[in-house]
């Protein structure tokens, strides 16, 4: 049991959907569950909160035992010392945002904190209204103070900006971030939204299909994605498919590559994000490409680059960069330290795969490309 | 007069109380069960609403005469028959009257936003607190709707009374059953201003329940 984590071993079958988890988060800063949809992101959230019975594992808190299956132990979400945020806020319709905020505190020294929340979250002139008489943002800021004003030793947080405008979620993000510190209180935040994740997490955990496919700290799941899954999530746009492998280099039909570092036999993705990658004039490298399509978003222009064998590579570039004209032949070149060779997908511990074809000496295939 | 007008009251109020304190929690376990038992149970809650009173009357005599399960049981427990009391009358009127205490206040409950009460809970509210201060507040209009049907239909109550309770002044005789006898013994005053107190109480209780339903403060919430 580790003391300074929210120790999870989760396993939940029902009919069409498995859950599966293990993870310790650590009981500081803001961790984020990244996942689509249907990921059963929030099923996990409503194990931890105890509004759903794990089927077998456990769950705790510090040295705090809140679940365990063999011993028959389900702790009830009153016991358990949390502060939640759903996603559809669940104020209390019939109540005023006062008595929504002080719902979970019956104690003088309680209610004494009523005033100091609602001037820190700027609902002090809102106190009297009812939740229908709020915007999304404010009734967001309610939910909040509602979870922490009872000081609890966990916020759980499902898509708490799922509900509000986007172009209001980032001032929630910034006073969501700010409440957390002020209140010293761990938090566990799921959300299908990656700038959620960018914004507001120290650590980060990806869900697809009830499974926990990485768990790290932010630098590390962003930046070393354990397979293709987690990298699309993460939001790096290009993948190279590898039809071959040789000591030293891939190959695809899109060309040939250096290992970027020691590849795993299951590693079926050459991958980098769109701002690494590099475009040059063409015959300088080995990946050849035809210039497909070029726009604006933003303050960033994308470039898109047609590889042989149909794949597109996306690159994107600041506007006073130079802009190749669509039809254009150019090389394009990854740099070694951005580049990583990914499996499909990273699931109990062991990346998956379809076999991969292995280049011995004895059958080495033509080259692909020019490479050296 | 004065009696029957006594006797249906004492029902009507007791009735509906005994059927909000069984009715409540059946109706909140239907509102949120998936059990295969949900169904057979709705259904014989509906009975009374389509069968008719002379024939839930007539099983529930049977059930509560002195050769019945219920009937023999009571009298060996309290010493008196079931049939043709005051006490058999009030079981026979929650028999009669319970889908239209249930029904309203399942409704109401299904209507429930369920992360609300879940939201109570991770505050620390226990079950209890959680079904006084967020599940009634917020069902008062089931509630409501449950008592006036309830009462209402207790107080209109005919053909399970002449079954269950006979026709005892003071004990059983309530205005329906007056307004029959003294229609029968061509006392047309008399049935006549039962009529007109049963119609003018139905039409004030609902009236003010309509009203209480436009409340402000009601509409504020939704």
């Amino acid at each position: 049991m580790d003391l300074n984590a929210l120790s999870i071993r989760a396993r939940l079958q029902r009919k069409a959907f498995a859950l599966n988890a293990e993870l310790d988060i650590p009981l500081q800063g803001i961790t984020a569950i990244l996942g689509p949809s249907g990921s059963g992101k929030s099923t996990l959230l409503r194990l931890l909160a105890g509004l759903e019975k794990l089927q077998h594992g456990s769950i705790s808190l510090g040295d705090k035992l809140w679940v365990d299956t063999t011993a028959r132990r389900h702790l009830p979400p009153q016991q358990r010392r949390i502060g939640m945020v759903f996603q559809d806020y669940a104020l209390f319709a019939h109540m005023t945002v006062a008595q929504n905020i002080a719902y979970g505190v019956a104690t003088q020294q309680g209610m004494a904190r009523l005033e100091r929340f609602l001037s820190r979250l700027q609902l002090a002139s809102l106190a009297d209204r009812y939740p229908a008489q709020l915007s999304g943002g404010q009734r967001q800021r309610v939910a909040l103070a509602r979870a922490l004003i009872t000081e609890p030793d966990l916020l759980l947080l499902d898509e708490p900006f799922s509900a509000v405008d986007a172009n209001l979620r980032q001032t929630l993000r910034q006073q969501l971030k700010q409440s957390v510190n002020e209140a010293g209180c761990p938090a566990l935040l799921v959300t299908h939204h990656l700038e959620d994740v960018y914004y507001l997490a120290d650590h980060i955990g990806v869900m697809v299909d009830g499974q926990l496919l990485q768990f790290g700290n932010k630098q590390q799941v962003l930046h070393q994605p354990n397979c293709k899954r987690v990298a699309e999530l993460m939001g790096w746009q290009n993948f190279l498919p590898i039809r071959g492998i040789t000591p030293g280099r891939v190959y695809g039909d899109w060309g040939g590559y250096p290992l970027p570092q020691e590849a795993n036999i299951n590693s079926a993705w050459l991958t980098i994000r769109a701002e690494h990658v590099q475009l040059l004039s063409a015959g300088t490298s080995d990946i050849a490409a035809v210039v497909s399509e070029v726009y604006e978003l933003g303050m960033s222009r994308i470039i898109s680059c047609r590889l042989q064998g149909g794949v597109t590579i996306q690159k994107t570039q600041s506007l006073d960069a130079a802009v190749p004209e669509v039809g254009d032949t150019v090389s394009l070149a990854f740099p070694l330290a951005h580049t990583r060779v990914l499996p499909d997908i990273y699931m109990n511990q062991q990346p998956q795969r379809t076999p991969l074809h292995v280049i011995t000496a004895a059958n080495d295939p033509k080259p692909l490309a020019q490479h050296a | 007069m004065a009696e029957a007008i006594w006797v249906t009251l004492k029902l009507a109020t007791i009735t509906v109380v005994f059927l909000l304190l069984l009715g409540t929690p059946l109706a909140w376990w239907l509102s949120g069960t998936r059990s295969r038992f949900k169904a057979p149970i709705e259904a014989i809650t509906a009975l009374p609403l389509v069968l008719p009173p002379t024939v839930l009357g007539f099983y529930l005599l049977i059930l509560m005469g002195e050769h019945g399960p219920l009937g023999q049981l009571w009298e060996t427990l309290f010493g008196h028959a079931l049939s043709f009391s005051f006490t058999g009358l009030v079981i026979a009127s929650c028999v009669y009257s319970l889908p239209f205490v249930v029904q309203p206040l399942q409704a109401a409950f299904e209507q429930l936003d369920r992360s609300e009460i879940e939201a109570a809970w991770t505050l620390g509210a226990s079950h209890r607190n959680t079904f006084l201060t967020i599940v009634v507040p917020q069902a008062r209009r089931g509630f409501l709707t449950a008592i006036v049907l309830g009462f209402a239909h207790t107080l209109g109550e005919f053909g399970v009374v002449l079954m269950v309770g006979g026709s005892i002044p003071g004990e059983t005789k309530v205005m329906s059953i007056a307004i029959y006898e003294y229609v029968e013994a061509l006392q047309f005053d008399e049935a006549q201003t039962l009529s007109l107190i049963l119609l003018a109480f139905s039409f004030l209780v609902l009236w003010l329940v309509y009203t209480l339903n436009r409340n402000r403060q009601v509409q504020r919430w939704t």
